[in-house]
């Protein structure tokens, strides 16, 4: 961390905090021949107070010192522990760590590293959809509105169904077609049964007949009332009569 | 003149010659089957002996002068009209236009049969009669009405 007053009454405790460190160098540095000095003569003292102390307490202190030395080492780490723990809570709650990464990290970079196919390659994808229920996913899809989000006539303007004909070969269709067997299920005996039951032959013969009969017997009368007319006629011119001769034909009669 | 409520135009020569032509044929073929008639009861009569009838013409002459007059008498007195009056479209009816009675169907029918030829008078007379239309005052008329396959009677 980058340290620094932001403000004046920082700026004041920052220096004199300079202060401080700067006098506490002065003295370690002035005290310096008295400190050799010192240590010279505790080295001194302590060896002679070694060479005169029996062997069986020395060991004894030894051992002693070890296990507190070993006690003392727990109590530190412990309390180290404790205090890392208590800082970097500290340190996570003050600083945005997102922010920071952003800031001063190459993500980029860090991805351009990842050989991310290595990745890929380890993982088991044949594990992970045997452990995918996808009956049970289908079954939770509601295809009826999807289907009915679909704009069909739309799809269906956009198909070319002129040129999807062309392609169709209708002679290989008929080709495939069975038309023995489709013939050998329709009962066409009974189909033409039926049409013959459906016409009344008789009346068609009868109308037809009798239309016939009509127009061959009325053309025949009136050629012979023609004909009446013409010998009326003749023996009226030699007995020379002039009767009046009814010009029109004669008129419907009633039965 | 007479009522012809019932009756059209007093027919021609030419239209009653051709009806009693039709009728000519009409009582040869009632002679026919009558042949026919007397060789089956002859056959059934005596099997073994049988051999075809051969009427002499008196006969045939008279077998067919009665059957003609006995369908003319039918046909005049019931609808007033023969097969062939039927097919050329004529009637007969009494000079007032009402149809014959059995006795003067019967009469016409007879006199018809001895003397044909009276037909022709009715291309001489004025009003188309034949000399049994005189006698009997009887008329032979257009009348296409009454005919199952005609329809809209005269044009």
């Amino acid at each position: 961390m980058t340290g620094g007053p932001t403000g004046p009454v920082e700026a004041d405790r920052w220096a004199a905090t300079e202060v401080g460190v700067g006098a506490a160098l002065w003295a370690w540095q002035v005290t310096r021949p008295v400190r050799t000095a010192a240590g010279s003569a505790a080295g001194a003292m302590a060896g002679a107070v070694l060479a005169l102390t029996p062997p069986d307490v020395r060991s004894a202190l030894t051992e002693r010192a070890r296990s507190g030395r070993a006690a003392a080492e727990e109590l530190a780490s412990a309390l180290l522990r404790f205090a890392v723990r208590g800082v970097v809570a500290a340190v996570v709650d003050a600083v945005d760590l997102t922010e920071l990464v952003r800031r001063h990290v190459d993500l980029d970079a860090v991805a351009a590293g990842i050989d991310l196919d290595a990745a890929v390659a380890r993982v088991d994808l044949d594990a992970i959809v045997r452990r995918v229920d996808l009956d049970a996913a289908v079954a939770r899809v509601d295809l009826d509105a999807i289907v009915r989000r679909i704009d069909l006539d739309g799809i269906a303007a956009r198909l070319d169904l002129d040129a999807l004909a062309a392609r169709i070969d209708p002679d290989r269709v008929v080709a495939r077609v069975d038309l023995d067997a489709v013939l050998a299920r329709v009962d066409v005996l009974g189909i033409a049964r039926e049409v013959v039951d459906g016409i009344d032959l008789p009346e068609i013969i009868r109308h037809s007949t009798g239309t016939l009969t009509s127009d061959t017997v009325r053309t025949v009368r009136r050629e012979a009332m023609q004909a009446d007319e013409v010998v009326a006629g003749i023996f009226d011119r030699l007995l020379r009569r002039h009767l009046p001769r009814a010009p029109a034909p004669p008129a419907p009669l009633p039965s | 003149m007479a009522d012809r409520s019932r009756a059209g135009p007093v027919a021609g020569i030419v239209t009653r010659v051709a009806a009693a032509v039709i009728d000519l044929g009409v009582v040869l073929a009632m002679l026919g089957v009558a042949l026919l008639v007397v060789a089956g009861l002859r056959f059934a009569w005596s099997p073994v002996s049988f051999s075809w009838p051969a009427p002499t013409w008196a006969h045939s002459l008279g077998v067919g002068a009665v059957l003609a007059a006995l369908y003319l008498t039918v046909a005049w007195a019931t609808s007033g009209r023969t097969v062939g009056a039927g097919v050329m479209g004529l009637r007969v009816l009494s000079a007032r236009g009402a149809p014959l009675a059995w006795s003067r169907a019967t009469l016409r029918a007879v006199f018809c049969v001895l003397f044909p030829l009276g037909l022709l008078w009715a291309a001489v007379s004025a009003r188309r009669r034949s000399v049994q239309d005189v006698v009997l005052r009887t008329a032979v008329v257009y009348d296409w009405s009454d005919d199952a396959g005609l329809r809209g009677g005269l044009p």
